[in-house]
């Protein structure tokens, strides 16, 4: 007589249990937002700029105040933009009471300016900015600072296109605008397609102290 | 020779009659009960949790709470180094307290100088027991002490704090520097994630 048998099913409940408290537990701690590094320098203190061949050194400094910026090439303070006071920043604030710090300041003015002067010859091949605030200032206007003064921008359409940044006429063209792809050799030596810099070497000086 | 087949008939029908009423018995005993399938819910479970094992094992830094990090467009990814993290609360490293801050300063107290100063002497004391340990990793794995140093830093953290824990991190032979942000877009740069909705100025 045939021997009838029955198949046993696998037993999967610890397994469940176990898995049940692993993911939302996992969920909790995981953070889907992409993090990234902005790489500064900051010179020792008692570094002072070099001299260049008796010539004062070739610098572009930003200064970031609560009243605006203002741009030193070389020695020289760039005058007050139009619609903003004589003898202060060069770029004034757009909206002095606005809730984000970071809303205040002009920055479709301070992108253009700064594209401005790196298009002329002699600054073609300058990569580096100097950028020092007053203490007040926060860290999210520092940072978009230096997202300004990094990159060279054109329209999103024209990102695989353009060769270099273009000027930018409005508010929603800065903010929507993208860093052109180039040619480039990665640090491995290795080509690749890379942003398009404006002045990509950031470093911080000392804080200033007017408010 | 009819007597023997006529036994081997009752006999199969009575085995197959058992059988039937134990078949009936079973599905009688089944009823009521619903068998769930659990093959597609462990196969979804198990991808899900691969997926999170991964993302758990990448993550080079925790980004502790009340620190509303920027956003930017910066797209370097970052390495494993030493992480500094400074919120509304004070200055940590990994998730160890250095120090609290008072109205998003440091006092004069904790700092070389007083007020003034621009080192922060608990900070600088941690700092160099981590220059000491990384420079015995770095000997031990035929490398060399590079110096770098990333700060994770809340959006509204003032310049003069950045600017004094950076000079703290340069006494104690820290040289490179990077700010942790989130990546996005021009428009949320340099603001944080639950910021007002940002106003295109006229």
């Amino acid at each position: 007589m045939a021997k009838l048998e029955e198949a046993e099913d696998l037993n999967l409940t610890p397994i469940m249990n176990m898995v049940l408290v692993l993911i939302p537990l996992m969920l909790l701690n995981v953070v889907f937002m992409e993090i990234t590094v902005i790489e500064v320098t900051m010179p020792q203190r008692s570094a002072g700029a070099a001299m260049n061949n008796g010539e004062p050194p070739k610098r572009l400094q930003l200064f970031i105040s609560q009243q605006g910026f203002t741009i030193v090439e070389g020695v020289s303070s760039m005058p007050a933009k139009e619609g903003c006071p004589s003898g202060g920043p060069t770029i004034c604030t757009i909206k002095e009471t606005a809730e984000v710090e970071t809303d205040r300041h002009n920055w479709l003015e301070l992108y253009n300016t700064l594209l401005e002067i790196k298009q002329r010859p002699d600054w073609t091949d300058h990569d580096q900015i100097e950028i020092v605030a007053d203490s007040s200032v926060n860290f999210g206007v520092l940072v978009k600072a230096m997202d300004i003064a990094r990159y060279q921008l054109v329209p999103r359409a024209e990102q695989s296109t353009a060769t270099k940044g273009k000027m930018m006429k409005s508010w929603p063209e800065l903010n929507d605008a993208l860093a052109p792809l180039v040619d480039a050799t990665d640090a491995d030596g290795n080509s690749a397609k890379m942003a398009l810099g404006m002045f990509p070497v950031v470093v911080l000086g000392l804080p200033t102290v007017s408010n | 020779m009819a007597a023997p087949d006529n036994k081997k008939q009752e006999m199969q029908d009575a085995l197959m009659k058992r059988l039937r009423a134990k078949r009936k018995a079973k599905r009688q005993q089944d009823e009521g009960k619903a068998a769930l399938t659990l093959n597609s819910m462990m196969d979804m479970m198990t991808i899900i949790l691969v997926f999170l094992l991964k993302s758990y094992g990448e993550e080079t830094f925790v980004i502790l709470p009340n620190t509303d990090v920027p956003i930017s467009v910066a797209e370097t990814i970052p390495d494993d180094m030493t992480v500094i993290t400074v919120n509304k609360e004070g200055i940590f490293m990994i998730r160890e307290r250095i120090l609290d801050l008072e109205e998003g300063r440091v006092s004069g107290n904790f700092k070389k100088g007083g007020e003034s100063g621009l080192i922060i002497e608990p900070l600088e004391a941690k700092l160099r027991q981590e220059v000491e340990k990384q420079k015995s990793i770095a000997m031990a794995s035929g490398k060399t002490f590079e110096g770098d140093l990333t700060i994770i830093a809340d959006q509204q953290t003032n310049y003069r704090l950045l600017v004094e824990v950076m000079q703290t991190a340069i006494g104690t032979e820290f040289k490179r520097f990077r700010f942790a942000v989130i990546k996005g877009g021009m428009q949320e740069s340099g603001r944080y994630a639950a910021a007002p909705d940002y106003v295109i100025p006229n």
